[in-house]
């Protein structure tokens, strides 16, 4: 039976993620999806962006495409026309899919070309600095928000199903059984199937928003926002009249699911069927 | 055939937190009362919540003034599950009747170590001429809802208790919650069909395996984290003073594989190794 562990380039490993992020965690999980699904990853494609997640398919033995800032939807657009056999899996990250590349995120899902896009959203910039995303919440420290971010931020999610993508889901680091299963349906799904994955930026986000490292910020996905906000109660100037926001309760699992015509069989493009599922 | 009254009796139910031994004594009291019997009734809950012990005693009839069940007069025990159900033998009189569920769900001191072979259940009650042991997991699968397992039991009970029918189906729509009615009232007659069946032959555990784990680690690829230290519900990891990943007490693997999948750094291996009889407590194949 192949395993997780045999699908990774181990001549990379071990791999530059920081010491408890949960990006590593949500590889995992997506690895552990595909060794149920496939032998080997001949038939799979993974490409990203540019950011910590997207660093992520160089430790894949998989066909893999590291390509420019944000633009990992495009080039895997092209990619599955021109080799629709394959299952491409976009792999990004909340500033590369939702900040520099929010554009091209739209406009697949609105296509509704059979991708599978996993976004991790660690809440920040990680691998530039921790600097502000959009996806960073009220109130949140960043290297760029000294004093608190005044922004509102994206709901990944509810973008991407506004956006006209067939297939939405959220999963968390902290609940890898559930990711598993949200992921295991994305790939299942013909269409653009988008699920986004809260992770943890330890260095950054984990520790200028006092929210520990390791599974102290893991488990703090588990936890209410209310929760949070009282373990810093020692800290007045993170408290506001409407409690901690760091940590949203988020609901969780699949969002939104129909069947319309994908980009390729609404254009009759030959090879579609070549596809195993 | 016109079922007789009982003039007098007594009932234990048992089980775990949870389980809805609470709401099954409070069925058999009320049904009681309607009949126009006096009713005691003494709980035992608590410190139950999601697997603790909960008991239930009711003891009706013309007129009752102890609540509590005197040890050889105890004439029928409805257990939610085995153990529980056994711990009511010692009171049992000569021709009392026991219902046991065959579920089994370990008790949170028996979790202290769950690898297996340290957990077994008492055998000397298999012999004893009352009990039965009713697949009630199963039936309430059937029913259309697990958590109908009480229900099952109340409906074998309702055989040899004598009210009538009719009045425990009032009871029951009094008292089930209205939107699972359905479900209970189906498992309450698929309970009194099967006393009619024969009793089964084998009143072993029907979960008698459990597996041996290896914990496997990559050395070089953890990065001292300390995720897997603090998910291990079984405490078996530590760091060193390289800050790197120790199986301190690798014995006491479940299998939980929670180390395993929350691992960033795919350190961690949980290769199962072996599963072994809990019974005989002999080892298998790999």
């Amino acid at each position: 039976m192949t395993t997780a562990k045999d699908l990774l380039r181990h001549e990379m490993m071990p791999h530059i993620l920081c010491p408890g992020c949960g990006h590593g965690i949500v590889m995992n999980a997506m690895l552990r999806v595909l060794a149920r699904r496939h032998q080997n990853l001949d038939k799979v494609a993974l490409v990203a962006g540019i950011g910590c997640s997207s660093r992520i398919v160089g430790y894949v033995d998989a066909n893999t495409l590291h390509t420019t800032h944000g633009r990992a939807l495009t080039f895997a657009t092209g990619l599955k026309l021109a080799r629709p056999e394959l299952e491409v899996i976009v792999v990004t990250g909340d500033g590369d899919g939702l900040g520099i590349g929010g554009n091209h995120l739209i406009h697949a899902a609105r296509r509704n070309v059979d991708l599978t896009c996993i976004l991790f959203n660690n809440e920040t910039y990680g691998m530039t600095g921790g600097q502000l995303a959009p996806t960073t919440v009220k109130q949140a420290f960043t290297t760029t928000s000294p004093g608190g971010n005044t922004e509102p931020n994206f709901d990944a999610a509810v973008l991407a199903k506004a956006a006209g993508a067939s297939f939405v889901a959220r999963g968390q680091a902290y609940r890898p059984d559930v990711l598993e299963e949200v992921m295991e349906r994305a790939l299942d799904h013909r269409g653009f199937s988008f699920v986004e994955v809260m992770t943890d930026c330890t260095e950054y986000f984990g520790r200028k928003n006092a929210l520990g490292l390791g599974s102290d910020l893991l488990f703090t996905q588990s936890r209410s926002d209310q929760e949070v906000s009282r373990d810093l109660a020692d800290w007045p100037s993170l408290r506001t009249p409407q409690g901690w926001q760091v940590r949203e309760t988020q609901p969780l699992g699949v969002l939104h699911e129909d069947r319309r015509p994908t980009f390729e069989e609404s254009r009759g493009l030959p090879g579609y069927s070549e596809r195993e599922v | 055939m016109a079922p007789r009254l009982p003039k007098q009796g007594n009932v234990v139910v048992a089980g775990v937190g949870g389980q809805g031994v609470v709401l099954a004594g409070n069925i058999i009291a009320d049904l009681c009362l309607g009949h126009g019997l006096d009713v005691k009734k003494a709980e035992v809950h608590g410190m139950s919540q999601r697997g603790g012990s909960v008991s239930a005693q009711v003891r009706f009839g013309p007129e009752v003034h102890n609540v509590v069940v005197e040890q050889g007069s105890l004439q029928y025990v409805l257990g939610f599950e085995w153990a529980e159900a056994l711990r009511w033998m010692p009171l049992l009189a000569p021709d009392g009747i026991v219902f046991a569920s065959s579920e089994r769900i370990l008790p949170p001191a028996a979790q202290r170590n769950r690898v297996g072979g340290d957990v077994s259940y008492p055998l000397e009650f298999l012999e004893h001429p009352g009990l039965r042991a009713v697949d009630a997991e199963t039936l309430a699968k059937e029913a259309g809802n697990p958590k109908t397992a009480g229900v099952v039991l109340l409906g074998a009970l309702s055989t040899e208790l004598g009210f009538p029918v009719e009045s425990w189906r009032d009871a029951l729509l009094r008292w089930v919650p209205r939107k699972a009615l359905d479900a209970n009232l189906r498992a309450f007659e698929l309970g009194r069909a099967w006393k009619q069946a024969a009793p089964p032959k084998d009143l072993r555990p029907q979960r008698t395996r459990s597996a041996l784990f290896r914990l496997e680690l990559e050395e070089a690829w953890c990065k001292g984290c300390g995720i897997c230290v603090d998910v291990c519900p079984e405490r078996i990891w530590r760091l060193d003073d390289l800050e790197v990943a120790r199986a301190a007490t690798p014995e006491r693997c479940t299998g939980c594989r929670l180390c395993e999948k929350l691992c960033p750094d795919f350190a961690i291996d949980v290769v199962q190794v072996q599963e072994i009889d809990l019974l005989t407590r002999t080892g298998g194949g790999a």
